[in-house]
């Protein structure tokens, strides 16, 4: 089980990412499912940085296991509840200038992974993303 | 991340390389937003080198493109790898967003959209080139038109302007005008700040002279009467424009202010025999540049020159005026107003006093007299299809203000629609 600890801040993003795929990397993690879940975590994170928290306030954990043919990445904060889970999916139809702008984030981690889970446990918000191996 | 902007043939090519995450997205944004021109329809984006992208990257591609579909044109995508190809698909946005295989497909497609806009143009209007810019005229007023002059150029040039110079103006009673002026509740209270100011649509925008070089935008709540206009020298324009032009300039560099004017001078020759020398223009525009004027100090008696001469003679000029000759401004919006004054033509038709106080003996080397102020907006986009009057006041109301300035006459202009009035008479109060 690796961790990595952060600010709330857009800036620590590309570093936290890198921190990830590392992570994974040297879990044994193949290529495929390495890039799905940087994706994963990418809009996980700018997601709880840029609404999750007031600005420049709190940190992010993050931590990465094998576990039963399942890798899993498990993204903690203590910003706003917001379960991702229970979003609505976005409207994938229609011209471009006519789509709404949000709720891509989510369809996309709906799409790269294999598990999604949320819960709200001691005044923080925990979502896991996992992939089958 | 990598961004490079470059414009090709006009058209804006943004070229993303690297990793757009969400981090990179909020550093790309604001890039893209500068660069993209007030009229701008289309912009290219080349994707080659992209091995990352998030949603983040999607509404970067997708905010530009409901901004410039909604000038009728769209964006073009090309060289799209396979990561950012897939992100894309799993959006649903390789259906809907155009994407080519190479730069050129991307930039031919573009360009087609391009051409039959301005064909649709050209059937409409028969088009005159003239210094490097082609000239199409819509009539508007058939009644004569008239400039009317308060104060002098004179005093104001030789810093003699007293109090009693000075009167407050009903800002609603003016649609175009230029001149020096303060806000303020009376006499007194202005005289130290009066700046280059102009007034559209009852709008008063003036940089005073307070050493901050930051021009204030005025829109007057109602007539209150609280706060009031004071001008010492002020041209405005009786009666409507004769006509519209709809200038497009051939090249990048846009055509330059004198040269608009002479282009004017020299077409109204052979089409408006009611052209006797004066010309007042209003234009809405988009700038390939700004180069510009302001005067420093409140022209007042008392601080006049030493040697008793002009503030713009060559020993006073640095002490008096802002000059900035860096070309400013390329793709922002522009709205100005002012006057020409064709010094070759038989001008003994006017008034000869009223033509001197708004005359300011400063030739420029086509023998045209200018006195131009303008405007600076951003995102205002430029529309071939809205009309004068209408481009100016969506300047006005929804457009971010950006400056005003005394324009020199080498600003550059890279489409407009230039209201033309003939001046049948100038007329001092």
């Amino acid at each position: 089980m690796e961790e990595i600890s952060f600010d709330a801040v857009i800036s620590s993003l590309p570093g936290a990412l890198a921190s990830v795929t590392g992570a994974l990397e040297r879990l044994g993690v193949p290529d495929g499912a390495v890039r799905a879940l940087e994706l994963s975590v990418d809009e996980a994170v700018t997601n709880i940085i840029l609404y999750g928290y007031p600005p420049s306030n709190g940190r992010i954990w993050i931590s990465c296991g094998v576990e039963g043919g399942m890798v899993r990445v498990q993204i903690e904060d203590e910003g706003v509840p917001f379960d991702p889970t229970g979003a609505a999916e976005p409207d994938l139809e229609g011209d471009a200038d006519q789509r709404p702008i949000g709720g891509l984030g989510i369809h996309l981690i709906r799409e790269m992974t294999d598990e999604l889970r949320y819960e709200r446990r001691d005044g923080r918000n925990i979502l896991v993303l996992g992939k089958i191996l | 991340m990598e961004i490079t902007t470059e414009r090709i043939d006009g058209v804006l090519v943004i070229g993303l390389k690297g990793r757009l995450d969400g981090y990179a997205a909020t550093q790309a944004a604001p890039e893209i937003e500068r660069s993209l021109r007030d009229d701008d329809r289309s912009v290219v984006f080349d994707l080659d080198g992209l091995t990352y992208m998030s949603s983040a990257g999607i509404r970067i591609l997708l905010a530009l493109h409901k901004k410039v579909k909604a000038r009728n044109g769209g964006i073009a995508l090309c060289n799209v790898g396979e990561y950012p190809r897939n992100v894309l698909s799993m959006a649903g946005f390789d259906r809907v967003l155009p994407i080519f295989s190479s730069r050129d497909d991307a930039l031919r497609e573009v360009q087609k959209r391009e051409g039959s806009l301005s064909l649709i143009a050209d059937l409409k209007n028969p088009t005159v080139e003239r210094e490097g810019a082609r000239f199409a005229f819509e009539p508007v007023s058939r009644a004569p038109a008239s400039l009317r002059v308060k104060g002098s150029l004179a005093t104001l040039l030789h810093a003699r302007i007293r109090e009693e110079d000075l009167s407050a103006e009903r800002l609603s009673g003016i649609t175009y005008s230029l001149g020096l002026g303060a806000l303020g509740s009376g006499v007194e209270d202005t005289m130290p700040y009066l700046g280059e100011m102009m007034t559209l649509h009852g709008s008063m925008i003036w940089l005073p002279t307070d050493g901050h070089d930051t021009p204030d935008f005025f829109v007057p709540a109602g007539d209150t009467g609280a706060v009031r206009a004071y001008t010492a020298f002020n041209l405005s324009l009786e009666g409507a424009f004769n006509e519209v032009a709809v200038v497009e300039a051939a090249g990048e560099e846009g055509i330059a202010l004198d040269a608009l004017y002479r282009a004017i001078f020299a077409l109204a020759k052979e089409r408006r025999k009611e052209c006797r020398g004066v010309l007042a223009t209003a234009i809405w525009g988009v700038v390939a540049g700004v180069q510009s004027t302001g005067i420093k100090r409140s022209p007042i008696a008392g601080s006049a020159p030493a040697n008793g001469g002009s503030i713009l003679d060559p020993e006073n000029y640095d002490e008096w005026m802002d000059v900035c000759t860096e070309m400013k401004y390329d793709g922002y919006s522009i709205v100005t107003f002012g006057i020409g004054i064709d010094l070759s033509a038989d001008l003994s038709g006017y008034d000869r006093k009223a033509l001197d106080a708004i005359d300011a003996g400063h030739a420029g080397p086509s023998g045209l007299s200018l006195h131009n102020h303008g405007v600076v907006f951003r995102g205002v986009p430029w529309d071939a299809e809205t009309d004068l009057v209408r481009g100016i006041e969506r300047c006005l109301a929804d457009g971010e203000f950006v400056d005003m300035r005394h324009l020199l006459d080498t600003t550059r202009i890279r489409r407009a629609k230039v209201g033309i009035a003939y001046i049948s008479a100038i007329k001092q109060e």
